[in-house]
C-alpha cells in the first residue's frame, strides 16, 4: 500500500494525463497495475485540436500534437465528472486555464468534491501569448496557481514544462503558493522534419516528444527538483520497464506515470509493476524507503 | 480488454517495396478479426516506438497474413522481424455484402490487403463479386496476383506492363462501367475521393471506404488519427477504419 497525497493506493504507478482521452475508454486497459489515473486536460472552451498529422514516431520517442482537444469543462460537468464516482480507482482531473479570468470560470469543479486536480500549465501544443507555455513564466504561473488554490480544498498538483530556465526555482515559487505535489514533467517541445518535402511534420512545427528516448531528460528534472522543495513528485516521461520506474523513485519520484508506452503495449503497467515487486521484494526495501534513495547515496 | 499477441512468422515474399508475410499463432491463441479490422503491429525494435495500423489480408485457423508497402522504418521492421506483437483486432469492418447484390471490391496499390479477405470470405460465403485493383507497376503486380490471389482480379497499372493500361481513375470508371450496387474500396485518399464523385454520379447506394491515418494507440485513447474525409472530420481508430455513406449521402461509422 503507498500513501499519496493522503490516499491508500495499491501501486505507485498512474496512468498519465493525455495518454487516454476518454473515461470511457480505460475499459480497455486492465487498471491493476495503477493506484489512480490522471484525465485528459480539460480547457474551459471545447477544443477540436491540431490539425493532422497528430502524432509521429520518432526514434525511440514518438510525437505528439494532439493540441488540447476536449470536451470543455461544461460537458465534463455535466457528461464524465458524474461518472468518477464509479470509476475503479482515485482520478485526478487534470485543467489548464489560460488565463486568470478563466481560472474564475473553473469554480464550479473547484467546488465539487475532488480528490485531486492536476493544472497542466505545461502543454507544448497550444499558443500562451508571448510565452509559448505557461510554467515557463514564474510569476504568471505564481498567480494562476494561487488563484486556484484559494477556491479549491483538495490536492492541487501543478504539472511543470521540463524546458525550464530554472526548473527549481519554478518549483519552490510554486510550493510557495501552497500546491500539494508537481508532476516533473511535461512533453519536450521537438522537431521532425519531412527530408523530402523539406518542411516541418507538423502544422504547429514543434511538437511534444515523449517515450524512452527523454528518460534520461527527465530523471534529471526529478532530481533537481527533489533536491530544492519537500513536496511529492509525480515522475511523467519516457518510462518503459520496471527499471525505468525504479530509477524514477530512486531519483526522487513518490509516484510514476506511464504514458505513451501504453500506445506500445497496453499491458506495459502489468509487467512494470510485477518488475518493481520483485526488486522491492530481492532488496528487502519498501516503495517508501527507495523515493529518493539515490541522493542518499550521492551525499553520503 | 485490449488482446495483444505473439506471433511468428512462418513465410515471407517481397516484391520491390511491397511485402507479403503469413504468421502462424503461437500456442492456443487464435484472433477472428473481420475484414476491414486492422492490428497495431509492434517488433521487438524498441527504436521504432509507436505501433503500426496495418489492416488484414487474411486470417484464418492456421495464421494471419498481411501486404504491407514498404515505405519508412517501421514497415522495414515489420519486414526484418521474425516475430511480431498483434494488438487487436481493432476498428469497424466492412458490412454484408447481402447475397443479391452486384458487388465491387476496388483496391488501390497495398489497399489490396482489406479487400483480399473480403473477397476470400465472399468467395466461402458464394456471393458473387468483381474486384479491381489499381497499382502503379504492373510487373509488381503481376507477382502479386500469381502468387496470392486465387479469384478473378482485374489490374489496371499506370505504367502498363500489366492487366490494363490506367490510373485509379480509369479502374474506378470500370468497375462502376459493370453496374456495381455496392462498392468496397481501400486506395490512397485522393483516389477514393475521386471514386466518392464517381459513385455520387452514378448514384451508387452503398460505398465503404476503408480509411488510414498515422496513428498512437489505435483503440481511441490518443486523439491521433483525426483524418478529413468527405469534409468530415473523423478519428479512423474508433469512428473506422471503415466509412459506409449511403444513397442518400448519409454517413455511417
Amino acid at each position: 500500500m503507498i500513501r499519496f497525497l493522503d490516499k491508500d493506493l495499491s501501486s505507485p504507478l498512474f496512468i498519465s494525463s493525455g495518454i487516454v482521452a476518454e473515461l470511457d475508454t480505460f475499459k480497455d486497459l486492465s487498471l491493476d497495475p495503477y493506484g489512480f489515473v490522471i484525465l485528459k486536460t480539460v480547457t474551459l472552451k471545447p477544443r477540436d485540436g491540431n490539425p493532422p498529422p497528430r502524432v509521429w514516431d520518432g526514434r525511440c520517442a514518438m510525437f505528439n500534437s494532439i493540441g488540447l482537444a476536449n470536451e470543455g469543462l461544461k460537458a465534463f460537468l455535466e457528461t464524465t465528472l458524474p461518472k468518477l464516482e464509479e470509476f475503479p480507482l482515485p482520478v485526478v482531473v487534470s485543467i489548464s486555464p489560460f488565463s486568470l479570468s478563466e481560472v474564475e470560470e473553473f469554480l464550479p469543479l473547484f467546488h465539487q468534491n475532488i480528490w485531486a486536480i492536476e493544472l497542466n500549465l505545461s502543454c507544448p501544443n497550444v499558443e500562451h501569448g508571448h510565452n509559448r507555455l505557461i510554467s515557463q513564466d514564474i510569476e504568471f504561473s505564481r498567480k494562476i496557481v494561487s488563484k486556484v488554490r484559494a477556491n479549491f480544498r483538495g490536492k492541487l498538483i501543478v504539472k511543470v514544462s521540463p524546458e525550464m530556465d530554472n526548473l527549481p526555482a519554478l518549483a519552490m515559487a510554486l510550493v510557495d503558493e501552497g500546491v500539494d505535489a508537481l508532476d516533473v514533467a511535461n512533453t519536450y517541445p521537438g522537431l521532425v522534419l519531412d527530408v523530402e518535402q523539406a518542411r516541418p511534420i507538423f502544422s504547429r512545427i514543434f511538437a511534444g516528444v515523449s517515450g524512452p528516448a527523454i528518460l534520461p531528460l527527465t530523471l534529471k528534472r526529478i532530481w533537481e527538483v527533489y533536491e530544492s522543495v519537500d513536496v511529492p513528485i509525480l515522475g511523467s516521461g519516457g518510462v518503459l520497464d520496471w527499471k525505468d520506474a525504479i530509477s524514477m523513485a530512486l531519483s526522487g519520484a513518490a509516484v510514476v506515470g506511464i504514458g505513451s508506452a501504453l500506445y506500445r503495449d497496453p499491458h506495459v503497467g502489468n509487467n512494470i509493476w510485477d518488475g518493481i515487486k520483485e526488486y522491492l521484494n530481492r532488496k528487502s526495501l519498501s516503495w517508501r524507503e527507495i523515493i529518493g534513495l539515490a541522493h542518499d547515496v550521492v551525499s553520503q | 480488454m485490449l488482446n495483444k499477441t505473439l506471433v511468428r512468422k512462418i513465410e515471407q515474399k517481397q516484391w520491390d517495396d511491397l511485402a507479403w508475410f503469413r504468421c502462424a499463432w503461437i500456442g492456443d491463441e487464435m484472433l477472428y478479426p473481420k475484414p476491414g479490422q486492422f492490428f497495431q503491429v509492434v517488433t521487438k525494435r524498441e527504436d521504432v516506438f509507436l505501433p503500426r495500423p496495418i489492416s488484414v489480408f487474411y486470417c484464418d485457423k492456421n495464421g494471419i497474413e498481411f501486404l504491407v508497402r514498404i515505405r519508412g522504418k517501421g514497415s522495414a521492421a515489420m519486414v526484418d522481424c521474425d516475430e511480431l506483437f498483434l494488438i487487436g483486432p481493432l476498428g469497424n469492418w466492412f458490412k454484408g455484402p447481402e447475397s443479391g447484390r452486384k458487388v465491387g471490391l476496388l483496391a488501390g496499390g497495398a489497399g489490396l490487403a482489406p479487400l483480399n479477405f473480403l473477397a476470400r470470405m465472399c468467395l466461402s460465403a458464394k456471393r458473387e463479386f468483381v474486384v479491381v485493383w489499381s497499382v502503379r507497376v504492373g510487373d509488381q503486380a503481376r507477382k502479386v496476383v500469381s502468387e496470392l490471389v486465387d479469384y478473378q482480379i482485374e489490374v489496371f497499372s499506370e505504367d502498363g506492363t500489366f492487366g490494363k493500361k490506367g490510373n485509379g481513375v480509369d479502374a474506378g470508371e470500370y468497375i462502376l462501367s459493370l453496374g456495381v450496387d455496392r462498392l468496397y474500396t481501400c486506395a490512397p485518399l485522393a483516389m477514393m475521393e475521386s471514386v466518392y464523385s464517381m459513385v455520387k454520379r452514378d448514384r451508387v447506394k452503398d460505398v465503404q471506404f476503408s480509411l488510414e491515418a498515422n496513428m498512437a494507440c489505435g483503440w481511441g485513447a490518443c486523439k491521433g488519427c483525426l483524418t478529413e474525409f468527405l469534409g468530415r472530420k473523423l478519428y479512423v481508430c474508433k469512428d473506422g477504419p471503415i466509412v459506409r455513406v449511403l444513397g442518400d449521402d448519409k454517413v455511417l461509422r
